[in-house]
């Protein structure tokens, strides 16, 4: 799980262009409102650990991602 | 003589569902369109508004103009085929969500440019593609990397 969530910072890093939004990060931080990344960069984040864990998301999974928590448990629960 | 073929059609069409008017209109034609490419053209018109004032002492085509001609041309009439809106009466706003970009070469005032875009991916509505925008000398211009997304209204 830890791997996980430091596999899911790197990449989100990639996307917020405003670096400050790291200053209150927690678990819970919601990826639109809180590290400010918008709808469409979840594309690419989705693609990004799509290749990284080599699984398939689906568009209704993809669509249900909020917040930093709910990735981490989607990716566990398909590579374990 | 020039015969309309449904390759004409299909391009005519498309431009015809563009929701802009004609001072921010910025394809003249489609040369070419499949799910994964598209390329197109436009003539700068040297009575454009902007040439006024961009720049005063010499007037050459804004980036943020070609921005838009690259999104008019590479992406939104792709959008349109991609989604069959041509074949629709529906009303969208297509929206720049993400942009990167990288200029070479300016464009002068009423110059023909060409508009590749080749899709990287179109999932969940939104469109990501490489835009690279040549000069009459088929030099390289402009390349920029763009994500666009439909507000249907």
């Amino acid at each position: 799980m830890e791997n996980i969530k430091t596999n899911l910072i790197n990449i989100l890093k990639k996307y917020t262009l405003a670096k400050d939004v790291w200053k209150n990060f927690n678990e819970n931080s919601s990826i639109i409102s809180d590290l400010k990344i918008n709808s469409a960069r979840i594309v690419d984040i989705v693609i990004d650990l799509e290749e990284k864990y080599d699984i398939e998301i689906t568009d209704e999974e993809l669509e249900k991602l909020t917040c930093f928590k709910d990735i981490v448990k989607l990716i566990d629960s398909k590579i374990n | 003589m020039h015969i309309e073929t449904n390759q004409d059609y299909l391009f005519s069409s498309i431009i015809s569902k563009l929701p802009y008017g004609k001072d921010f209109l910025f394809v003249d034609e489609i040369q070419y369109i499949d799910k994964d490419k598209i390329v197109g053209t436009y003539k700068f018109k040297s009575s454009a508004y902007f040439y006024n004032s961009h720049f005063l002492h010499k007037p050459i085509t804004p980036g943020v103009i070609l921005i838009e001609a690259m999104g008019q041309i590479g992406m939104v009439s792709h959008l349109i085929f991609l989604n069959d809106l041509h074949l629709s009466n529906k009303n969208f706003m297509p929206l720049f969500s993400n942009l990167e970009s990288s200029f070479y070469k300016i464009v002068e005032r009423g110059e023909k440019i060409k508009v590749i875009g080749d899709k990287i991916y179109f999932r969940n509505n939104v469109l990501k593609s490489e835009i690279k925008l040549y000069n009459k000398l088929e030099e390289l211009c402009v390349v920029c990397k763009a994500q666009l997304s439909l507000k249907y209204e």
